[in-house]
């Protein structure tokens, strides 16, 4: 199998993105350019999921409480407790996640995830190379924001 | 009706994954959080049927497959995952689940599924 280059990469993950959060949550979503962020990277609310294989780095998914209860009562139909809502908050991550690794295997690009971890309270993030965001907007509900920081 | 343990980390797809085992008609005996709880709670409930994720802390969905089926190999155990890569499927089906559920799932998806493995 012949391996890409990180610009390779990051395209198909930036594409993939796009596809993966249109197949998962099941809204109309405005889609922003990528664009770069230099460390640190500050976390009010997200989720963190590791990327190893050919990919070393992590997906962060960051977005208002207000936002991640819209999207889980939009997916499975009914508002959720503080306590559930956390635990939607990973799985939308493990979801999102767990989709892009699927798509990435069908360009050749062979990662696994780890688990979710749920980010509160402004948790600081340094120590990666290089990372871009993009901002999926949705229409009265508000912004999800996906970050991929890579180590590689 | 059957007897189905749940196996999810995500408290939020246990609950999920309940509802939809219950209001299909089944009875869910069983929660776990990894694949070892699993593996303890497989053989102290002994449960017609298992649904088990893959990333999960402790112990991954797949090696708790291989080694409740290494206990019991007539074990019924259903796959569901947000990984769906074909590698992934494969790994889980030689390991000896009978399917292969991606996220985000329907309850119509979980319906199919157990029409066919538990008919």
């Amino acid at each position: 199998m012949e391996t890409k280059n990180l610009n390779e990469v990051i395209k198909e993950v930036y594409n993939g993105t796009i596809i993966t959060v249109k197949k998962v949550i099941p809204l109309d979503p405005n889609i922003g350019s990528p664009q770069l962020i230099s460390p640190p990277l500050t976390v009010e609310l997200g989720v963190l999921v590791g990327f190893t294989g050919e990919i070393k780095g992590e997906l962060i998914l960051q977005a208002k409480e207000n936002v991640f209860s819209h999207i889980g009562e939009k997916m499975f139909g009914m508002p959720l407790s503080q306590e559930m809502l956390d635990s939607f908050a990973g799985e939308l991550g493990n979801m999102i996640a767990g989709s892009l690794s699927t798509y990435l295997a069908s360009v050749e690009i062979s990662t696994d995830i780890t688990y979710p971890t749920v980010l509160k309270g402004n948790a600081q993030l340094t120590g990666f190379k290089r990372s871009f965001f993009v901002t999926i907007e949705y229409e009265n509900i508000g912004k999800v924001e996906v970050y991929l920081l890579l180590n590689q | 009706m059957a007897r189905i343990l749940v196996t999810d980390d995500a408290a939020f797809m246990r609950m999920q994954l309940k509802n939809i085992f219950t209001s299909l008609g089944h009875e869910v005996v069983g929660e776990a959080e990894n694949g070892k709880i699993a593996i303890d709670l497989y053989n102290e409930l002994k449960p017609d049927l298992v649904s088990m994720d893959i990333t999960m802390p402790e112990m991954n969905g797949v090696e708790a497959v291989k080694e409740i089926k290494k206990n019991d190999p007539k074990a019924t155990i259903v796959m569901c995952s947000a990984m769906g890569q074909q590698q992934m499927v494969l790994e889980a089906i030689q390991a000896g689940a009978k399917d292969f559920i991606v996220k985000p799932f329907d309850q119509e998806r979980i319906q199919q599924a157990l029409g066919k493995i538990l008919s």
